[in-house]
């Protein structure tokens, strides 16, 4: 597949509003001021998956969540496990977490919460119409998570589209990874609609 | 039991990738979720290999060793290549797991069992035998083949670790 610089930058816009919008939200969640890095377009082999995090035998979350319409794709979020803590205890304001189906359940709204703040900025941008699924989640080594949530994605390709974001939340520099991957294939509308041209 | 770092040669197998050694090697693989890694032995000329597969079936892809149909067929040429026979391949498999849950506790992909499924066929089809496992449930697994004496350790988070 074709990347050209052009289409790159135009990701990059997209992943940046999405992201900017997204960091807002999170703020709200934890009241905590949040610093994302610049967003990366990467084209990434999939063989190196597994460790885009880092360490692929790392304990870490991660929140998945389908998008489809006009797009469709993948969002994860990807926290190490001691982050989750710390993150959750923020989310609750209290240094005492809840019981675990708690902790699952705001770990969900935080997912949808992320998510529906990043596909509405795409969506006002751009003007398409793109809808999330319920999240689903997982807690493991890094590799095994992250190779299994694209795993459908690899049945015919043997390269992954990432737009990557990092979140650095308050004084403890919380670190969240935010991925968003587009099926490749239904690029080509997004391509169309802002510039006419064509991503093949 | 030498430990790992008595031994020689210790190779690290990326997901879609394999790898094939002699009596000095440990083969690794490390985080498998719903994928498979199959680690095939010779004990008697003492060399194995390992493919981590990602799907069943190749629909027609370029990396064969992705794929379960056409991975294991693979490995086993390249085990033939430096003195292994097929008749006396034994395997070992590990990974499938179902990785993501629903908030409602719900396994939501199924790829970790098809997988499954379809390493055992294409063992059964070929004519190796499975003489250990450890695979499906719910969490991500390390594992560690040591060509010495055909062992695979399994290492997670979940559970302690295993030898199969």
């Amino acid at each position: 597949m074709d990347l050209d610089q052009n289409k790159k930058d135009i990701l990059k816009e997209v992943a940046n509003i999405g992201a900017g919008n997204a960091a807002t939200a999170f703020s709200g969640m934890i009241g905590q001021e949040i610093n994302m890095t610049v967003p990366k377009v990467e084209l990434i082999d999939i063989q190196d998956l597994p460790s885009i995090t880092g360490d692929e035998e790392e304990y870490i979350a991660c929140i998945m969540i389908n998008f489809s319409g006009e797009i469709s794709g993948k969002i994860l979020l990807v926290v190490d496990m001691e982050n989750v803590e710390r993150m959750l205890k923020l989310i609750f304001s209290t240094d005492e977490l809840p019981e675990k189906s708690m902790q699952h359940s705001a770990l969900n709204e935080l997912g949808n919460i992320l998510s529906g703040a990043y596909l509405k900025a795409i969506n006002d941008f751009t003007d398409l119409d793109l809808d999330q699924s319920v999240p689903a989640m997982a807690y493991d080594m890094a590799g095994a998570v992250l190779s299994s949530s694209v795993i459908d994605y690899s049945q015919t390709e043997d390269f992954i589209l990432l737009l990557e974001t990092e979140f650095i939340a308050g004084e403890e520099k919380l670190e969240l990874f935010y991925f968003f991957i587009p099926e490749k294939d239904s690029l080509n509308f997004l391509f169309k609609k802002l510039v006419g041209g064509n991503f093949a | 039991m030498p430990s790992p770092d008595q031994v020689a040669e210790k190779l690290v197998v990326k997901m879609a990738d394999h790898a094939v050694g002699d009596e000095n090697t440990v083969l690794a693989t490390l985080g498998l979720g719903s994928c498979i890694g199959i680690a095939l032995y010779d004990k008697f000329s003492k060399v194995g290999g390992l493919v981590h597969i990602m799907l069943p079936e190749n629909p027609g892809g370029k990396k064969i060793v992705k794929y379960a149909d056409t991975g294991i067929p693979f490995l086993i040429k390249e085990l033939e290549n430096i003195g292994a026979q097929k008749r006396r391949l034994s395997a070992k498999i590990v990974g499938g797991a179902g990785m993501f849950k629903s908030e409602s506790g719900d396994s939501v992909m199924k790829i970790g069992e098809r997988n499954i499924e379809a390493v055992k066929a294409t063992l059964k089809n070929i004519g190796i035998k499975i003489i250990g496992s450890d695979v499906g449930k719910d969490y991500g697994r390390s594992m560690y083949f040591y060509l010495d004496d055909g062992r695979v350790e399994v290492k997670s988070f979940s559970r302690d670790l295993k030898t199969i």
